[in-house]
């Protein structure tokens, strides 16, 4: 490796997005060149600059719902006849929001409410196209072999008969960029999704409750997974069903 | 004070950036994007994040440079 080669390679390196060999040649070639230690370096304190808090806001009320409005008009303009496309659609709006949310002063963001927002935009979306579910079964066993593969964990499916709640299939989503499981149930008239995704911050957090555009969503986060439980059910019964689930996934 | 003058001095900064190198670089800094992930985004090829990224850090460093003693860089 010369130094002209290290200097592009760095930010593989830097990312995360080098195989072994590659990364060894690297290493190899930092150990004698003080000159590219540097660049390393540099490089490492740029990302450490743009990891200051300050950096990342919420939009205001206005400004999300004329972004939520703009991207409603861009989907309705564009079919997505299935999710592989739609989740890139997804993908894309995440980011258009992002780069407008992140330069946009208006006070300071909770992560939590940016996945609230996230997964209730999913769900709509959903409902919107009529497509609640890429695969459509009441078997819970047959669902997580369904998503294996799909996605790093396998994703608990519990069985809500007992309670009033129909299993009715299941889809794979993007939120915020990262995929997860949405598992749909039925209760009366009405859809229950269950949201599971990889947590952002690992560990066990109690049940929290929100609301966002007429719907309610619950969600806590158990080891390495985070819930988001999301319906139009009034607020008293989705957080039972939580409070249920919580204790069973 | 010190620490927000620093976000503002990086903010200016990003700002600077031409839209199709500020996009991938919020995309890994901010979103925590894989390369390939970004590519289906923009919907351009992996080598072209690999060299907008570059890009992107090399001009952000050099407009951050000078001024940026609070940004410790």
């Amino acid at each position: 490796v010369t130094c002209q080669e290290c200097e592009e390679l760095l930010h593989p390196y830097l990312d995360g997005e080098m195989d072994a060999p590659q990364r060894a040649a690297v290493d190899a070639h930092l150990k004698d060149c003080k000159d590219c230690r540097q660049a390393l370096e540099h490089l490492q304190m740029l990302r450490r600059a743009l990891q200051l808090p300050e950096l990342r806001y919420p939009a205001s009320e206005t400004l999300r719902h004329r972004l939520q409005k703009q991207l409603r008009e861009a989907d309705a303009k564009e079919r997505r006849p299935q999710w592989p496309r739609w989740s890139a659609a997804a993908a894309a709006a995440v980011v258009a929001v992002a780069l407008v949310w992140n330069f946009m002063p208006h006070g300071v963001p909770s992560e939590d409410d940016a996945m609230a927002d996230a997964v209730v935009d999913q769900q709509q979306d959903a409902v919107k196209d009529g497509h609640l579910t890429d695969l459509t079964s009441s078997d819970p066993k047959a669902i997580q072999n369904w998503f294996s593969g799909k996605l790093a964990y396998t994703p608990p499916v519990p069985d809500l008969s007992a309670q009033g709640y129909t299993l009715k299939g299941a889809r794979m989503e993007q939120v915020k960029g990262h995929p997860a499981a949405a598992l749909v149930y039925q209760h009366g008239t009405d859809t229950v999704t269950v949201f599971v995704c990889s947590a952002l911050q690992p560990g066990d957090k109690d049940l929290d409750t929100d609301s966002d555009d007429g719907y309610q969503i619950a969600y806590w986060t158990k080891g390495s997974l985070s819930f988001w439980v999301v319906s139009r059910i009034d607020a008293a019964s989705l957080k039972q069903l939580s409070q249920g689930l919580r204790q069973t996934v | 004070l010190v620490k927000e003058h620093s976000a503002q001095v990086v903010r200016a900064a990003i700002e600077t950036l031409p839209l199709e190198f500020r996009e991938v670089l919020l995309l890994r800094e901010f979103e925590g994007c894989s390369y390939k992930e970004i590519a289906d985004i923009v919907e351009v090829p992996i080598g072209t994040v690999m060299s907008r990224l570059s890009r992107a850090r090399q001009q952000l460093k050099n407009r951050l440079g000078g001024e940026a003693a609070g940004v410790d860089l």
